[in-house]
């Protein structure tokens, strides 16, 4: 951990305190008020309005809270399942065999469609999101922690517990989980910030939250139409994606570096 | 080389026919398609195409391969027509932001190594970083407010085909292809670097700069043949993910491309449209990868010599 990863830590920490906490000191995000319509950033609104007179303070606010939710749960899910299979993969030659052919299968479905395809098949709604993101992105990670489990595997200490005795699944559940939990960490940063990417995308091109939520991409969307009137609309959610994204990127990078 | 070539002939084979399964399976299960049906029955009647249940799977995969997708379940028009009408502009859109994320990753790679200086370090870890935290469609918008909003150099939108006024043509692809083009440039500038990183070490380099050839002479050339391999597989997966994800993109500047049929798509729940979408997707993705994957063996087959 060096000055500069520390630094992205407590960006992406400070970050996830203000959405978490804004409902405490913000307006109500969906009180709409035409008379307000397309106020520019003042003191009444730090952010300005949007296009129904909506606080966009308070709209961008809670559209990190739904991000930041969408990309924890993804990000949990994710962990949990590709260190059960990826484990179970390295352990056993037959299991290894269907789970690594069904990973290379799915390589080749184009990410952003199929998420497209799940939502219309889930409908819309943070379950259905989180649900789409962990179909998509699960094999890759299952890849990442077999390759990781195997050349643990091949190591001297492992035969030393093998030669104590113990059981393959008691090994590789017991020993190998653990070693490799480093890689799995820097994976558990890609996927948030990915998650974050792809909940604005999907939500943007209207095959995400709805219309009347309040996410990053819906807000980008509702901008997209008055953008010659409105820079604010763009602006603040854009430059809230680009802080959320580049520091989970750069905190990823420091921890693979270590 | 035969035998790898018919190995990845057959592992795509059997990749499409299970990616088809899933597709299958997602898609036949979609909520709302019948509902959907009968209430638009009153309003579009004479649209007598629309799907009223999906076939079994393989009288479903034999219609497939013969190019038939059905109807969109909006009007009465073809899928596989609607398709091919759309697929030339996000094929020269994706070639177009291909070569210019090539340009800037080679010019900033060659940059920082030929000139070691602290600023051209700065120049390229900003980009190679930066450029992977910003999502294609937001750079779009804020291109958008810079050139078209503010400066007012560039159009936000729309499009004019090549033959009816080229230069038109142009201007209206140069920032859809940059938006496009920035998030490939960080994955493309760390695999060039690091491939470069290990011709450095190779005998040939000292023997090349003891005959008095100019850096730039042995970076550009000797070691750029040797990692052209390695670029042409990354090429090929920058290419796939740039022709499956330019959905956003293409509606913000209005393009009549594939991305843009498919938000159209999502707006409508068109789901014959999604599928063959899905489908074509894979298929350019799994060819782009297993090109890639040739070339990279061949790029590697040759610098072990």
């Amino acid at each position: 951990m060096n000055r500069r990863s520390l630094f992205f830590l407590l960006v992406f920490a400070g970050l996830f305190l203000l959405f978490l906490l804004s409902p405490l000191f913000c307006p109500d995000p969906d009180v709409i008020d035409l008379s307000q319509r397309l106020l520019p950033p003042g003191p009444g609104h730090l952010f300005g309005t949007d296009t129904m007179g909506r606080d966009l303070l308070s709209r961008v606010l809670a559209g990190g809270r739904l991000s930041y939710l969408v990309g924890l749960l993804t990000t949990a899910i994710i962990a949990v399942i590709s260190l059960f299979l990826g484990l179970a993969a390295s352990a056993d030659r037959r299991l290894d065999t269907v789970i690594l052919r069904l990973c290379d299968s799915f390589k080749a479905l184009p990410t952003s469609l199929l998420a497209i395809l799940l939502m219309m098949r889930f409908g819309g709604g943070v379950a259905s999101m989180v649900a789409a993101l962990v179909v998509v992105n699960i094999p890759q990670s299952v890849r990442l922690v077999r390759a990781r489990a195997l050349a643990v595997e091949s190591e001297d200490f492992i035969l030393a517990k093998k030669s104590l005795g113990l059981g393959k699944w008691e090994i590789v559940f017991g020993t190998v989980s653990l070693h490799v939990l480093d890689i799995l960490a820097v994976q558990c940063a890609f996927i948030f910030s990915s998650s974050i990417m792809a909940e604005a995308a999907l939500s943007f091109i209207g095959a995400g939250m709805g219309p009347e939520a309040a996410s990053w991409g819906t807000i980008l969307d509702e901008g997209r139409d008055v953008i010659y009137q409105a820079w604010w609309m763009i602006v603040f959610p854009s430059a809230f994606i680009f802080l959320s994204v580049l520091s989970l990127n750069m905190i990823a990078s420091s921890l693979r570096r270590d | 080389m035969a035998a790898s070539i018919i190995k990845r002939l057959l592992s795509l084979v059997l990749t499409l026919f299970l990616v088809s399964a899933a597709v299958y399976a997602i898609a036949s299960a979609i909520p709302g398609q019948r509902s959907q049906i009968l209430m638009g029955d009153a309003v579009t009647s004479y649209s007598s195409g629309i799907q009223d249940e999906w076939p079994g799977y393989f009288d479903w995969l034999g219609r497939v391969l013969r190019l038939d997708f059905g109807r969109s379940a909006f009007g009465s028009q073809d899928v596989c027509s609607l398709i091919a009408s759309r697929i030339p502009l996000t094929a020269a859109l994706s070639l177009t932001s291909l070569a210019l994320a090539l340009a800037i990753s080679l010019s900033m790679t060659a940059l920082v190594r030929l000139d070691r200086s602290r600023l051209s370090r700065f120049l390229y870890n900003t980009v190679s970083t930066g450029s992977m935290s910003l999502p294609s469609f937001i750079l779009a918008l804020l291109l958008i407010l810079v050139f078209a909003v503010a400066l007012g150099l560039l159009p936000s939108g729309g499009y004019v085909p090549f033959s009816a006024d080229p230069v038109r043509c142009i201007r209206s692809l140069i920032l859809p292809s940059f938006s496009l083009a920035l998030i490939h440039c960080g994955l493309i500038m760390r695999i060039t670097d690091s491939a470069l990183e290990r011709e450095e070490r190779r005998a040939y380099v000292p023997s090349a700069r003891s005959r008095g050839l100019g850096e730039w002479r042995i970076v550009s050339i000797h070691e750029g043949v040797n990692i052209l391999g390695e670029l042409a597989a990354v090429s090929m997966q920058s290419l796939a993910g740039l022709f499956t994800s330019s959905a956003a993109v293409e509606y913000i500047f209005a393009l009549p491309g594939l991305g843009s049929l498919t938000v159209e798509a999502v707006g409508r729940r068109d789901v014959p449209t999604i599928v063959a979408l899905v489908l074509l997707g894979t298929l350019v993705s799994a060819v782009c990868g297993a090109i890639g994957d040739l070339a990279g063996d061949r790029g590697r087959g040759r610098t072990r010599l």
